[in-house]
């Protein structure tokens, strides 16, 4: 079992480096809205399409239009649930 | 006289080996797709995909040069150009995908073979197709060589005309050439974009297909009367909203339909037909139907081809003009199969069987990744 | 008359075991708004473009000519390797750059344009491919400013880059974005033409008349020996010393940025052409 807090830790340094963001991980609350214009990150369709791609190929976890597995972007929270769930990959 | 004539065409898709039984097969209303797989990755990578009905596999090192010169040759020949004419032919091309299957097969194979020395992008640039072509046919004129994204062939077409409108060419060949690769297919599949099944401004629409084709097409300053088919303008611009769609308020794909008639001098109430873009995503087609209505305030019978060959991204517009022209010299106005349910939002409805199609102009719409819209203008010319 | 109104020239030689010249500071003073997901081939296009624009506001009709002979290619190397070693689908901001046209989209978003956007290219001779369909839009009136680019990318390690170019290893390569802003209608600024012909006695015949001392002559590497030398015999073009000794896909536009940038007197005739598809020559005036 993955440690909860080690992996959301990873997802953020993941989503600064896919999307190019100039952030520190400390700086992402864990319930901040990832995706939209209303999210504090201003991350958009394209980079929710970069993180599942880079989620699918770390976590072997797909994320596609599916609303059950697209919510799973919402937040870092919700990414590392996503994860850890026992939902087949 | 402004504008160029359609004096030869050629075309390899998924509706056959040569532009008029590809024509044919579109106004029975054919569609044929095959089941696509890439075992090489992680998960199999699946989705139909139109591609050219010849016999070798789809990424036989040899089908880049094997399928492009004999186009090329048909629309040569059909355009009757003198030895002399073919030896100064300019060339115009437009295409997403270059040599680039041809540079993954080498690439591989070097891999395998001598992995410590296999370099990546052994082919570079864009000039391969180029090449293939001024050897076979023995032109040696200028070329250029436009990629766009899913308007390159459109751009490239729109360049022919107005140098042939300047006259610093009396004809000019147009080539679009889209063949499978592996970039493309993963690529598209990375955005999420790929469909199982096409349905152009349906309520349901999920993406896009993809397929292969290469078309090509003489325009000339000149040509016999008998000749009813003649390219009169266009219009491009480019929408910085996003990189891979056009504004979906449809603000973009308004101003360059605007400019296109502004620049032929028509009216839209003239217009007596519209080839679509018509990618099937839901951002795309929503986009180029707010688009439309906000330019026609009743829309001419809108025909959209992808269902037939899917979309040949940066060979489209040629690939499409050809089926469009092709069935406006028979009198008949293209089908959309796999349009059932209109979408409320949208308000655009393709036609779902054939209409006749009487003399007068036609606009052929692409737009594609990095804000690229581009709209051309047919005139189809009473005998 | 078609008058150049501004012009930009980076060139960077890239020696071996040395890194890529970071762009990044030079970015930042440039753009409207930091750029994310975009790669070094877009970075030299921001550069040279902006810098050539320098403030100035753009017509809303201006249009975009991005010329390259290899286009994105660190990128298009990088996807490639992801794709076909590591078996991996490519990263959509790694996918959407591999198009030409991608960097186009980023000038005309910094430059606030919405006009005409064409990535062109021509091996040997981009420049000429977006002189040419510049010049045509402006001529007809579909644009009376035109922003004219041309930009080579280095991909390392460059033992490879040169392998893929067929290029000798002791060739010294370069990075470059060399860019010109064209303006119908007059003004005091050099006036760029051009002329084309059908037989090589007529071109010789009009370089004759129009030379003067001290004017430069730059063929197209891609023009048959025999005639570039016949005109570098006619027409003294030792006289023509270029801005580097490096080379990249497009090496004609650094001579013309060059010139357009160095104001010296005189002006540049520009020569491409073959015996059986005719001669063009674009001539940069004083």
């Amino acid at each position: 079992m993955m440690d909860r807090e080690q992996l959301k830790l990873e997802l953020k340094q993941m989503i600064i480096k896919e999307c190019e963001k100039d952030l520190r991980p400390e700086q992402i609350p864990d319930d901040a809205i990832l995706i939209g214009s209303q999210g504090s990150l201003a991350l958009d369709s394209l980079d929710a399409l970069q993180i599942a791609l880079a989620v699918k190929q770390q976590y072997g976890k797909r994320i596609d239009g599916n609303n059950q597995t697209r919510a799973a972007l919402t937040s870092v929270n919700s990414l590392a649930d996503f994860i850890l769930s026992d939902a087949a990959p | 006289m402004a504008g160029a004539y359609i004096r030869g065409v050629g075309l390899s898709c998924a509706l056959g080996e040569d532009a008029e039984s590809c024509v044919s097969a579109m106004q029975r209303m054919q569609v044929r797709a095959v089941r696509l797989r890439l075992d090489e990755f992680d998960e199999p990578l699946q989705m139909p995909y139109y591609r050219i009905p010849d016999r070798s596999e789809l990424f036989d090192a040899g089908r880049f040069e094997r399928l492009l010169p004999p186009v090329a040759h048909a629309a040569v020949v059909q355009a009757g150009l003198t030895p002399e004419e073919i030896h100064r032919l300019p060339m115009f091309i437009g295409s997403s995908c270059f040599s680039i299957g041809l540079s993954e097969s080498r690439y591989a194979s070097a891999l395998v073979q001598q992995p410590e020395t296999a370099i990546p992008m052994p082919l570079c640039g864009y000039q391969d197709i180029a090449v293939i072509l001024q050897r076979t046919l023995g032109c040696k004129g200028d070329t250029y060589t436009y990629n766009t994204a899913c308007t390159s062939s459109a751009n490239a077409l729109l360049a022919a005309l107005r140098m042939i409108e300047l006259g610093w060419y009396r004809h000019a060949l147009v080539v679009g050439a889209e063949l499978a690769n592996r970039t493309t297919l993963a690529g598209f599949s990375g955005l999420q974009v790929v469909a199982e099944t096409l349905q152009p401004f349906d309520a349901a629409r999920k993406g896009l297909l993809m397929g292969e084709g290469i078309g090509a097409v003489v325009l000339s300053a000149e040509t016999d009367s008998a000749n009813r088919l003649r390219v009169i303008g266009g219009a491009s611009n480019c929408d910085t909203w996003s990189v891979t769609t056009a504004n979906t308020d449809g603000n973009s794909v308004a101003k360059v339909l605007n400019q296109a008639l502004h620049q032929i001098r028509v009216q839209p109430q003239q217009v007596r037909g519209i080839k679509a873009h018509g990618t099937a995503t839901p951002a795309g087609d929503t986009a180029e139907a707010l688009g439309l209505r906000q330019v026609f305030p009743s829309l001419p019978p809108v025909s959209v081809l992808k269902p037939y060959l899917g979309h040949t991204l940066g060979a489209c517009c040629v690939n499409e003009l050809i089926l469009y022209a092709g069935a406006l010299l028979y009198g008949f106005l293209p089908a959309t199969p796999g349009f059932e349910t209109p979408d409320p939002a949208l308000g655009v409805q393709p036609i779902t069987t054939p209409e006749p199609a009487p003399d007068g102009h036609y606009l052929l719409n692409h737009f594609g990744f990095g804000g690229n819209n581009t709209v051309l203008a047919l005139e189809k010319i009473a005998p | 008359m078609i008058k150049l109104v501004s012009a930009s020239h980076y060139l960077q030689p890239v020696y071996d075991h040395a890194a890529l010249t970071s762009l990044e500071t030079a970015l930042r003073g440039l753009c409207r708004e930091p750029f994310r997901r975009i790669d070094r081939f877009i970075q030299l296009a921001l550069l040279g473009s902006a810098n050539c624009a320098s403030g100035r506001k753009l017509r809303p009709d201006c249009g975009i000519y991005l010329g390259s002979g290899l286009g994105p290619i660190g990128n298009n190397v990088v996807t490639q390797e992801q794709l076909i070693r590591d078996l991996e689908i490519p990263k959509p901001f790694n996918f959407i750059n591999t198009l030409g046209s991608s960097a186009g989209f980023y000038v005309a978003r910094n430059l606030g344009l919405q006009g005409q956007n064409f990535f062109i290219s021509r091996r040997g001779a981009s420049l000429q491919a977006v002189l040419n369909a510049a010049m045509a839009d402006m001529l007809l009136g579909f644009a009376t400013q035109a922003l004219v680019g041309v930009v080579e990318e280095v991909a390392l390690p460059l033992d490879a880059h040169r392998l893929r170019q067929h290029l000798s290893q002791d060739i010294l390569l370069a990075e470059g974005s060399h860019w010109l802003l064209l303006q119908s209608g007059a003004s005091d600024s050099r006036s760029l033409d051009l002329k084309r012909f059908a037989e090589f006695a007529a071109l010789e015949g009009f370089l004759k008349s129009a030379w003067r001392t001290g004017d430069r002559l730059c063929c197209t590497r891609s023009m048959e020996t025999h005639a570039a030398k016949t005109m570098q015999q006619g027409f003294d073009a030792g006289a023509l010393s270029g801005p580097t000794s490096a080379f990249h896909d497009s090496l004609e536009a650094a001579w013309l940025a060059a010139f357009a940038v160095s104001r010296e007197p005189g002006t540049l005739f520009l020569v491409d052409g073959h015996p059986e598809r005719g001669w063009s020559l674009f001539y940069l005036g004083a």
